[in-house]
């Protein structure tokens, strides 16, 4: 049995050669062993997802649409939750005087922002 | 004339011993070992036909799924690239197995066992998992998404529990090379015997043995191929010679992972380091040994959930291997 010495750099290397090496034969072992196939039908070729369709997969693919709802949704849950339970008391003329106060608001922001 | 003779070594090692025939032949001769004492332990024969006792069965499965099927073509996917990973992950275990005690051509210096992470750690997980992901499905991918969560927590687990022998050995001995996977084979059996590094070493054995269970997707940890839930996870689209190659890698894996624990954990040939047949002998039972266990706690639960199955390495394996490793850190003056 024969230890060598070598330094760090060197033995990286070396180990890293034999790696390739190995590799390399195992890949020539490969293709030169192994069967290849001459049946090249559609289905053949197909991935297997239980002997459904494509189709399954599209379908229960996530749309953008979704996504944005899902990702709007649920940062904008807290504040939602927030508006609906302190600020809508169930009492009709509250929440107009709310609405009125809101659009109040926007009409605020939309005169001093064009009339800048 | 020295780099001469070195590259001889280096090729008959790639080749023949420890290298591509004797992983070969060591590799499924290991599946064999745990696929028939898994069956014992359900009352069932394992395997029976091929050669005394079935012992030639893997050989003959991959023979089959080697020379007789056929490589199908794939619409959604590279065939040669999954190859290309195969083949890259068989030779970063030749490549590993060069630093292990066993090999003709020994390559040792100061820190190698970072090799032994580099190889083992990055290249042979990395190749299973893109050898897999090679192959689009959505079984497949949902497969190495799961087996790249257990793996994101087993690693550095295995690792850390692998560094405890190694800085051990290096502490109390000061034998060069330091941080060496020969110098703690060589040194690690008389931890075993020092009640306050049994302790670190027995939470690192513990870690290592879990890794090894969570890494190649043994149960508990079968959760990226399971079966009945995502037809074979990660294996789904491997057929004929590229699941040969896909299972010699797999059972590669657990030869030098197991060859790993029996080396640098338990000492390899020691206490009969000076005879060649008796520390030959010890090697292999110490080996069988780490195999026994693997199988014994494959056969003893059913499949965690992602989410358990994290925890549990978390909880098994990381947790005491930090432990171990904090443990001989924080007292190197008791020790």
């Amino acid at each position: 049995m024969s230890q060598f010495s070598l330094d760090p750099r060197t033995a990286t290397l070396f180990l890293s050669g034999v790696l390739a090496f190995s590799a390399l034969v195992m890949y020539l072992l490969y293709v030169s062993l192994s069967r290849k196939t001459s049946q090249t039908s559609s289905e053949y070729s197909e991935a297997y997802i239980g002997g459904e369709p494509l189709s399954v997969i599209r379908s229960v693919d996530v749309s953008v649409r979704n996504l944005f709802w899902g990702i709007v949704g649920g940062a904008g849950r807290r504040l939602y939750s927030f508006l609906r339970e302190q600020m809508h008391n169930g009492i009709l003329n509250d929440w107009g005087v709310f609405m009125v106060i809101y659009m109040g608001l926007l009409l605020l922001a939309a005169l001093i922002y064009f009339m800048r | 004339m020295e780099e001469a003779v070195l590259i001889s070594w280096a090729v008959f090692s790639a080749l023949v011993f420890p290298g591509l025939l004797s992983l070969w032949i060591a590799a499924l001769l290991s599946e064999w070992w745990v696929r028939k004492l898994y069956a014992r332990t359900q009352r069932r024969m394992g395997p029976t036909y091929v050669g005394p006792i079935g012992i030639l069965q893997p050989f003959a499965d991959f023979l089959k799924l080697f020379l007789v099927k056929t490589e199908p073509s794939y619409k959604y996917g590279s065939v040669k690239l999954a190859r290309i990973f195969g083949c890259v992950g068989i030779g970063a275990v030749v490549a590993t197995l060069l630093l292990m005690p066993i090999s003709p051509v020994r390559v040792a210096f100061d820190f190698d066992v970072i090799l032994l992470i580099y190889f083992l750690g990055v290249w042979v997980a990395l190749s299973e998992l893109l050898m897999s992901a090679s192959l689009t499905n959505p079984f497949t991918i949902k497969g190495v998404s799961r087996y790249s969560s257990i793996v994101a927590v087993a690693e550095p687990a295995f690792f850390t529990a692998t560094i405890v022998p190694v800085y051990l050995v290096s502490l109390t001995t000061r034998e060069n090379p330091i941080f060496s996977i020969s110098t703690t084979a060589e040194h690690v059996w008389s931890l075993w015997t020092k009640p306050l590094t049994v302790i670190p070493l027995l939470l690192a054995t513990m870690a290592a043995l879990v890794s090894i269970q969570s890494k190649l997707m043994l149960p508990p940890f079968n959760i990226p191929e399971a079966e009945q839930e995502l037809i074979a996870g990660v294996e789904t689209e491997f057929s004929g010679p590229l699941l040969a190659l896909f299972n010699f890698l797999h059972d590669a894996d657990l030869y030098v992972l197991s060859l790993v624990v029996a080396v640098v954990f338990l000492g390899g040939p020691h206490p009969f380091g000076d005879n060649p047949v008796l520390g030959a002998l010890t090697t292999v039972l110490k080996y069988l040994a780490v195999l026994t266990a693997v199988t014994i706690l494959k056969s003893s639960f059913g499949r965690f959930r992602v989410e358990q199955g994290v925890t549990t390495v978390v909880k098994y394996a990381l947790i005491p291997a930090l432990v171990a490793l904090s443990f001989s850190m924080a007292a190197p003056s008791l020790i």
